[in-house]
């Protein structure tokens, strides 16, 4: 069972939930030139440890306050969460932002905050691209899995972000075979990009790493949960697909879609879009399986 | 200059403004102290404190080695702050936020202030600037000059009343008003409009220029007497550039010459508004670190 701390450490600030009692601790983990940027919500009797590893850069920002307000649903709930910041990202240090860099601060949140809690339900979250971090995470560990529309083809991602870049760019008028990338290219072809105003890194995308990240998504998880936002009122074939592997290789997978715009993860924020809710689902599972947890075997 | 080469200090800040804990991170000086603090205020689109593309954390850590303190800010109900917030209304700026932000440096013997602010951010640091008895300077970027409350009947100028028909939904889903070419677009396309409107009588055709904010105008006017130098920075294609050049037609240009150089304006090629790109980010770091040497040469040392 995790401690409680009553009173925030030096360099960290804390405040507490009016509705719930959780507290939340703001804090930078490490040293300089690696502090990672960390907030955990902290129920008074938490039953388990959720760990939410975002998306990078345009869906980083605009997902900001959902995963806000995921992480103080969750622990109004009674879970413990940890939310961070990528290296490179939001208020951590450094930057550049790499795969490695991110599966590596990734890890370090995860065994500092849930290492001391050995036998106590631990979860990761990813949303979009940050649930290839999410996976590894589950997988390392044997924990559940939950993710919003995960990326399943890293350098589809990619082509389909520079493809809305793209959009914009035509729609703008400006001649897209000369303004993508640093060497003339066009834009879904480009090494770097700039996607309203920030740097989309090719390595970043599409590497080998990444792929075998996206083909061993959910491998060696306690149960997944996958929620995609749709127009269609059914799961997409990617995610049956998925969710069959997963299957066959004996792992519980629950897939739920709902009716909402496919890009407001690139797009939206929650404020812009209240009738799509994402997080009592999701917040919905998480609960019932730490129930099922708890319960005598 | 990377980011690997600052190592400033930073420490996470909750506050209580406006009935919520208001969340912030204090950057310390990497250099030697000026005893200055700068607050950054992001603008009114649910921008979390880090900005865009960590706009403002870069600009924090910069500033920290040229010896300031900085406060970047969530507003009530964005990023790590509590609460709630429907909308972002021009005339309403979240003077409240910013006043618990600079209780927090208060209490740390930091009275000298700097405040940085884009967009909603600047009409809040101007709208706050009065009630702050050291400002050593202050920085606006993008800053709107109306509060898009205009009254039926109100003379006002074709941007205006296409700012009024950009307000409405169905309008705005169908048009997307954020890059360069589509308001050259939509400016054409609305110009009829615009010339129904008047001849129907809902705005008049004029060229008096009461559609600019009040408190704006007086809140400079304020700033220049007091001589507290101002920097407004805009970029040339900024959809709030437009407004303020009409607008400097009329009232706000005799304000600005009564400030003489208390008031400086910089004019930069593109889009600075929101930050959307990297080259916009690029240039509104230089413009405001150059800014802000110079006011530590002149007088933000305590």
């Amino acid at each position: 069972m995790p401690v409680r701390e009553t009173r925030a450490p030096a360099d960290s600030a804390q405040r507490t939930e009016t509705r719930s009692g959780a507290t939340e601790r703001a804090l930078f983990l490490g040293h300089w030139p690696k502090r990672i940027f960390c907030v955990h919500h902290l129920p008074e009797v938490p039953r388990a440890t959720v760990v939410l590893c975002s998306s990078v850069n345009v869906e980083f920002f605009a997902n900001y306050r959902r995963e806000v307000d995921l992480a103080r649903a969750l622990a109004r709930a009674g879970m413990a969460v940890i939310r961070f910041h990528y290296r490179g990202a939001g208020h951590s240090d450094g930057d550049e932002l790499t795969f490695e860099g991110m599966l590596e601060d990734a890890h370090t949140v995860w065994d500092h905050f849930t290492g001391t809690e050995a036998g106590s339900l631990r979860a990761a979250f990813g949303t979009r691209f940050g649930s290839l971090v999410a996976g590894s995470l589950a997988s390392a560990s044997a924990s559940l899995l939950a993710m919003w529309q995960p990326v399943t083809d890293p350098c589809e991602y990619l082509n389909q972000i520079a493809r809305n870049a793209r959009i914009l760019d035509l729609s703008d008028g400006v001649d897209v075979r000369g303004e993508g990338g640093e060497g003339g290219e066009p834009r879904a072809t480009a090494e770097r990009m700039d996607i309203l105003g920030y740097t989309y890194d090719r390595a970043l995308f599409a590497s080998p790493e990444r792929r075998r990240a996206a083909s061993e998504l959910g491998l060696g998880s306690h149960g997944v949960y996958i929620l995609e936002l749709t127009r269609k009122a059914r799961v997409s074939r990617r995610y049956e697909a998925l969710t069959a592997r997963l299957k066959g290789q004996g792992c519980p997978v629950e897939v739920a879609a709902i009716d909402g715009y496919p890009h407001l993860w690139f797009l939206g924020r929650p404020q812009a879009r209240p009738d799509i809710d994402p997080v009592t689902p999701t917040v919905d599972w998480l609960t019932s399986q730490a129930a099922l947890a708890s319960e005598p075997r | 200059m990377t980011m690997e080469k600052l190592a400033a200090h930073e420490e996470p800040v909750y506050f209580h403004a406006h009935g919520e804990d208001l969340f912030g991170v204090l950057t310390h000086p990497s250099g030697e102290a000026l005893g200055t603090a700068i607050v950054l205020l992001s603008g009114g689109a649910f921008v979390p404190s880090f900005n865009r593309n960590r706009t403002w954390v870069k600009l924090a850590r910069k500033a920290a080695s040229l010896g300031y303190h900085s406060l970047r800010i969530d507003y009530r109900g964005v990023g790590e702050s509590s609460g709630s917030v429907e909308d972002f209304v021009l005339g309403e700026p979240f003077v409240e936020d910013l006043s618990g932000g600079l209780a927090v440096l208060g209490d740390r013997g930091i009275d000298n202030i700097v405040l940085i602010g884009s967009c909603f951010g600047a009409r809040v640091c101007l709208a706050a600037a009065a009630q702050v008895e050291q400002l050593v300077g202050l920085a606006l970027v993008s800053s709107p000059v109306i509060d898009k409350r205009i009254e039926r009947g109100a003379e006002a100028p074709f941007g205006i009343v296409l700012q009024r028909v950009r307000g409405v939904h169905p309008v705005r889903g169908l048009l997307r008003f954020d890059r360069p070419h589509r308001q050259r677009q939509a400016r054409h396309a609305l110009g009829a409009l615009a010339r129904a409107c008047v001849r129907r009588g809902i705005v008049a055709r004029g060229s008096s220029d009461e559609w600019v904010s009040t408190s704006f105008l007086s809140s400079l006017e304020h700033l220049g007497k007091k001589r507290v130098p101002t920097l407004l920075a805009y970029g040339a294609e900024d959809g709030p550039f437009q407004s303020f050049e009409a607008a400097r037609a009329g009232r706000l240009g005799k304000v600005l010459e009564r400030a003489e150089s208390a008031i400086r304006i910089e004019v930069v090629p593109g889009q600075l508004h929101a930050f959307t790109s990297l080259a916009a980010q690029d240039t509104m770091q230089v413009l405001l670190v150059k800014w802000l040497s110079e006011l530590a040469s002149t007088g933000a040392s305590a």
